[in-house]
């Protein structure tokens, strides 16, 4: 499906509420593109823009990740841990980390895409 | 721009401050009025003399707390300049560059630059900054993950640094002792108290690896500055503070595999471009006030404006270099941690002072060469000045 460039948001939010991570790929070289660079490339031949979103493995690694000990809203609360993972594609995302004791989160851990009611998390992936 | 060995682009010859207060101490566009006020008495200007105003908001606040409408609060007429500048922390060292440019091709002769805002409310300051910082590339994300506040930002770089080069908790607290030693010099800091390591230790986390001392020490207040001339400058009632080079830098994100902001920041590009219009390297730079909103900020200052290379800033500020007596004096008003958080100008303004000599208590040895910068986003935006009380570095 082609991208309007004021829709990116949307889109991308779109999927997440039915519980699916796609991220954009220039549609002329197959490469997934950052959620920052959204690539608003017009097809030199015509006017069709060239992101899709296409469905991710789900599958990454941490990069960074914090923990939050102050308690911001009722909708978040503690233990409350945010990682910026890297997506088996090259993109990263910013995301909750569940399912496991702080003291065993280390950069390069591998992490699985799932989601519960308030949307995506990170879950240690299975060995 | 001069290039090495010509003069200064211009200089700056007042400066300014509102009453800075924990409380609420006024509306903040009344608070910029009278840090203007300040700063026109201190160049020894009349209000006629003024022919150009640039204005940096916070942006915690709304454009309404801060108008272009402050040119008639002061009754200024006739000004060849006035605009909003727009890019966050890196805003008010933005504002001194522009107003430095305008004068050098005869736009303006007198430029006012202020900042001006209130973040503590009567509930106090964390509130104000119970924000997310838009890292994530789609808006709304943030707060869908509750990826609140911008010290969640800033920490998770923190923490990738700390994994990446062995930055450890005691190289952050490091960093809040060198300012505390230097606020407890400063008349204008509000955090004087001795801080120990204990201390640190103590302090709670608020975003791990983020504790209450690793972050900002929020006020209400408003500081302005006067950009002249350089020829009418050295005829005013202070020394000069020569601009001699200055530099911007915003690296831009993808989000993509290796977009790391521990490898490099647009601060790096705002330092080359900077030390090369002034003809300089950071060697002969002898003292550093550095926008430093969180502790970390400064090990990143230090690594990205050419004093260590990667990884080494945090062994670099437990040897003692950034305090007092050390080799390369760091925020010598206390900075952001513990003097006082007015964003860009903390710096700014603490660079004037130690370029006039008039620090006192906290007055570095050698004030030949002081980096001034300005940082916003979450390392996303940057500039820099190099500041002097010498008409020529040569």
């Amino acid at each position: 499906m082609s991208v309007l460039h004021d829709t990116f948001d949307q889109e991308f939010l779109s999927f997440i509420a039915q519980k699916e991570l796609r991220i954009p790929v220039d549609s002329l070289t197959h490469e997934a593109l950052g959620l920052h660079a959204r690539s608003w490339r017009a097809n030199p031949r015509d006017t069709e823009q060239t992101v899709r979103w296409m469905p991710a493995a789900g599958t990454g690694t941490i990069v960074s990740h914090v923990i939050f000990h102050r308690q911001y809203s009722p909708d978040f609360p503690l233990p409350h841990i945010v990682a910026l993972v890297e997506l088996t594609e090259g993109p990263q995302l910013l995301g909750r980390l569940v399912d496991i004791d702080a003291t065993q989160i280390a950069a390069g851990l591998a992490v699985t895409v799932d989601f519960d009611k308030k949307g995506l998390i990170f879950r240690p992936s299975m060995p | 721009m001069a290039k090495p060995g010509q003069k200064p682009v211009a200089a700056i010859s007042g400066l300014g401050f509102s009453t800075l207060s924990r409380k609420p101490a006024g509306t903040t566009r009344e608070l910029a009025a009278v840090a203007i006020e300040a700063a026109i008495n201190d160049a020894g200007l009349k209000k006629t003399a003024i022919d150009g105003l640039l204005i940096n908001r916070s942006p915690l606040s709304t454009s309404e707390e801060l108008p272009l409408r402050l040119q008639n609060d002061l009754g200024l007429h006739d000004l060849s300049l006035l605009a909003h500048v727009d890019s966050e922390g890196s805003s008010a060292v933005q504002i001194i560059q522009y107003a430095a440019l305008a004068i050098a091709q005869g736009l303006a002769n007198h430029v006012v630059c202020v900042f001006a805002d209130s973040p503590v409310k009567p509930q106090g300051g964390g509130e104000s900054f119970a924000i997310g910082l838009p890292i994530s590339g789609i808006d709304g994300w943030e707060d869908q993950q509750g990826f609140v506040s911008a010290i969640a930002a800033y920490a998770l770089v923190a923490q990738r640094h700390m994994t990446t080069y062995g930055t450890r908790e005691e190289d952050l607290a490091a960093y809040a002792m060198s300012c505390r030693e230097w606020a407890m010099r400063s008349p204008q800091a509000f955090l004087k108290k001795p801080l120990t390591l204990t201390d640190y230790l103590a302090s709670p986390h608020i975003v791990w690896p983020f504790r209450v001392l690793d972050c900002a020490f929020p006020v209400n207040g408003a500081i302005a500055v006067i950009v002249t001339s350089v020829a009418e400058a050295q005829s005013g009632p202070n020394p000069p503070v020569y601009i001699h080079g200055m530099g911007q830098g915003h690296k831009g994100r993808s989000g993509l595999r290796g977009d790391d902001l521990v490898i490099t920041t647009g601060a790096a590009l705002a330092a080359e471009r900077a030390y090369r219009n002034a003809g300089v390297t950071a060697n002969q730079i002898t003292a550093c006030e550095f926008y430093d909103a969180f502790s970390f900020s400064g090990i990143m200052s230090l690594e990205e404006y050419g004093f260590c290379q990667r990884g080494e800033a945090a062994a670099f500020i437990t040897a003692g270099h950034t305090r007092p007596g050390g080799k390369l004096p760091v925020n010598t008003g206390g900075g952001h941690l513990s003097g006082f958080y007015l964003q860009g100008m903390t710096p700014v303004a603490e660079g004037i002072i130690q370029v006039r000599g008039t620090g006192e208590g906290r007055q570095v040895e050698r004030n030949d060469l002081i980096l001034v910068t300005g940082s916003g986003g979450c390392f996303d935006y940057h500039a820099c000045l190099l500041l002097s009380p010498h008409a020529s570095l040569s």
